[in-house]
């Protein structure tokens, strides 16, 4: 149902191409001192090079927190979630204008 | 270091600052954020919608959107008409949640008095924190410059400054987006002049339509309104809105910590979940849900309502307490009051197979808590009524038990069988404008 939910956000972006994709990929970030920044992240066999971190947001999923990273490269805009329990990455969605 | 001492000397050595309020309303805000978090959205005309659907209805559209006619209220289908080209998104409360977090921690680094009057507007009580409008204007400017910095810089705010709070308010409302305008006893005739008595916060149409009978038509006409005729008119009120209208202090700022009057849940169930027969299934995951924060703010309610509509409705617009036109609002008192989910939900039912004959098609729901008390820790002797729900303390601590476990594992990791089949699609998590439910300034440190 959710992902029937995602394609029907996927007709409401008439000028881009919007994915609901939700697939575990690999990250490396950048730990500063104030803040965590995801740099590049692999998915599938290839590299993304991320650009600007525009938005984090979070969320409780029980005592799990999700941070969400939207980022961007160019013309692509994605999401990005780490859970501070699994210490896992996941690739949410993407849009391309 | 410097603030610290002030707020210490204040009430003794500084007793001579004028009074000074800011109001923050950031512009636009669901879409700004959506423009935020994702560029390719900037510059184009955005619409966040409660639910994706032709009939969804735009919560949200953003400055480009506003231009071009899109307005809030609106269904998907009508702005599509209207702009072919725009670009329809689903809220996402989390994201806004955070954002206004954030916001609002760095609004308390302004003073020691802050209302979160909603998720997008704060008020702040400036007085002996800023020595006059200018200085109180500089540091607008300067918190303004933080939120694009720290926040977003897709983000924009209108801000007011002004001796009173409804004069900051309105003064805010003056100028979008990225209004500054203050306000003082000086220009205050000035600035009422342009106006509608509409366009003064507080006066909707029917307050208008009475203001006119007394044959004042403009705000600055009602402020030189002697005020015996006002009070005769509206009582209390009268006054209010003359001392409001004259500089004035008529309203405290809200305390973040008052309980609230109210808990419930609402939704408009899309045909599938009639069709579906997971009516009841909804209305019970919206009673429990909003059992769930009755019980995370340790609130007992007594009385317990539901609303519904049905999609052949007929019936003409009728006020109700949720908001849209409804074909019936039933209420049930308890004997004593409660907040565990089995009393509540059992009730909830029981006034909805009262409301519902279970073959028309319904298009709302709408669950609502209310006459809340302190738990008295009573015990009670059911010599009548051994079986009345909210005596058997199993209940409570089973409710309770359940809540360890959905806080632990997430919402809905153990649910009543009569949401059995129910999907994260139904009822989803909602944001209200009024609402700052779930903002948390002392959790907006991120990354």
């Amino acid at each position: 149902m959710l992902h029937f939910l995602h394609l029907l956000t996927a007709l409401f972006l008439p000028a881009m191409t919007y994915e609901y994709i939700h697939e575990p990929i690999e990250v490396l970030a950048v730990f500063r001192k104030e803040r965590t920044e995801p740099m590049t992240f692999k998915w599938g066999s290839r590299y993304y090079q991320i650009e600007k971190v525009n938005l984090i947001h979070t969320e409780h999923d029980g005592r799990e927190k999700v941070y969400y990273f939207n980022v961007s490269n160019g013309d692509s805009s994605y999401r990005l979630s780490f859970r501070s329990e699994s210490l896992k990455w996941v690739l949410e969605e993407k849009c391309e204008g | 270091m410097f603030r610290t001492k002030l707020s210490v000397l204040r009430p003794t050595v500084l007793p001579n600052y004028r009074p000074l309020f800011m109001h923050l309303d950031m512009n636009s805000y669901f879409a700004s954020v959506e423009q935020q978090a994702n560029p390719l959205l900037r510059g184009k005309a955005l619409g966040v919608c409660a639910y994706l659907h032709e009939y969804g209805c735009i919560i949200a559209a953003s400055i480009e959107a506003k231009a071009r006619g899109m307005k809030v209220g609106m269904r998907v289908k009508e702005a599509r008409q209207l702009i072919p080209d725009a670009v329809f998104v689903q809220n996402d409360p989390a994201k806004y949640r955070t954002v206004t977090s954030q916001v609002f921690a760095i609004l308390h680094d302004l003073s020691d008095r802050v209302e979160h009057y909603s998720i997008d507007e704060a008020f702040l009580d400036c007085t002996g924190w800023m020595r006059d409008e200018a200085e109180a204007a500089w540091m607008a400017v300067k918190t303004r410059e933080r939120i694009r910095r720290e926040v977003g810089e897709w983000l924009r705010c209108s801000i007011g400054i002004a001796p009173t709070r409804f004069l900051a308010k309105l003064a805010s409302d003056r100028e979008k987006p990225s209004g500054l305008t203050i306000i003082t006893l000086e220009n205050l005739d000035s600035i009422l002049l342009g106006m509608s008595l509409q366009d003064v916060y507080g006066i909707g149409r029917r307050m208008k339509k009475r203001i006119d009978a007394l044959g004042y038509h403009t705000p600055l006409e009602l402020k030189r309104a002697p005020v015996a005729n006002l009070m005769q008119a509206f009582g209390i009120e009268g006054y209010l809105l003359w001392a409001r209208l004259n500089g004035i202090q008529a309203d405290a700022l809200a305390s973040n910590d008052a309980p609230p009057k109210s808990i419930g849940h609402s939704y408009c169930l899309p045909m599938r979940v009639n069709r579906e027969g997971r009516v009841r299934a909804t209305l019970v995951k919206l009673a429990e849900r909003a059992a769930r924060r009755l019980r995370r703010q340790n609130l007992y309610a007594k009385s317990v309502l539901v609303s519904i509509a049905f999609r052949d409705s007929t019936a003409s617009y009728a006020p109700s307490p949720f908001g849209p036109p409804t074909d019936g609002v039933y209420q049930h008192r308890f004997d004593e009051p409660v907040n565990d989910s089995y009393a509540l939900v059992h009730a909830v039912l029981k006034l909805f197979d009262d409301l519902w004959d279970g073959h028309r098609a319904i298009s709302f729901l709408a669950v609502t808590y209310t006459e809340f008390t302190p738990p008295s820790h009573q015990m009670h002797l059911c010599l009548f009524r051994p079986t009345t729900y909210n005596l058997r303390p199993t209940n409570s601590g089973l409710s309770f038990a359940l809540d360890v476990v959905n806080d632990r594992y997430g919402d809905h990791s153990v649910i009543f069988g009569s949401m059995f089949g129910i999907t994260k699609d139904e009822a989803p998590d909602r944001i209200g404008f009024r609402k700052t439910d779930g903002v948390d300034i002392t959790n907006f440190s991120l990354g």
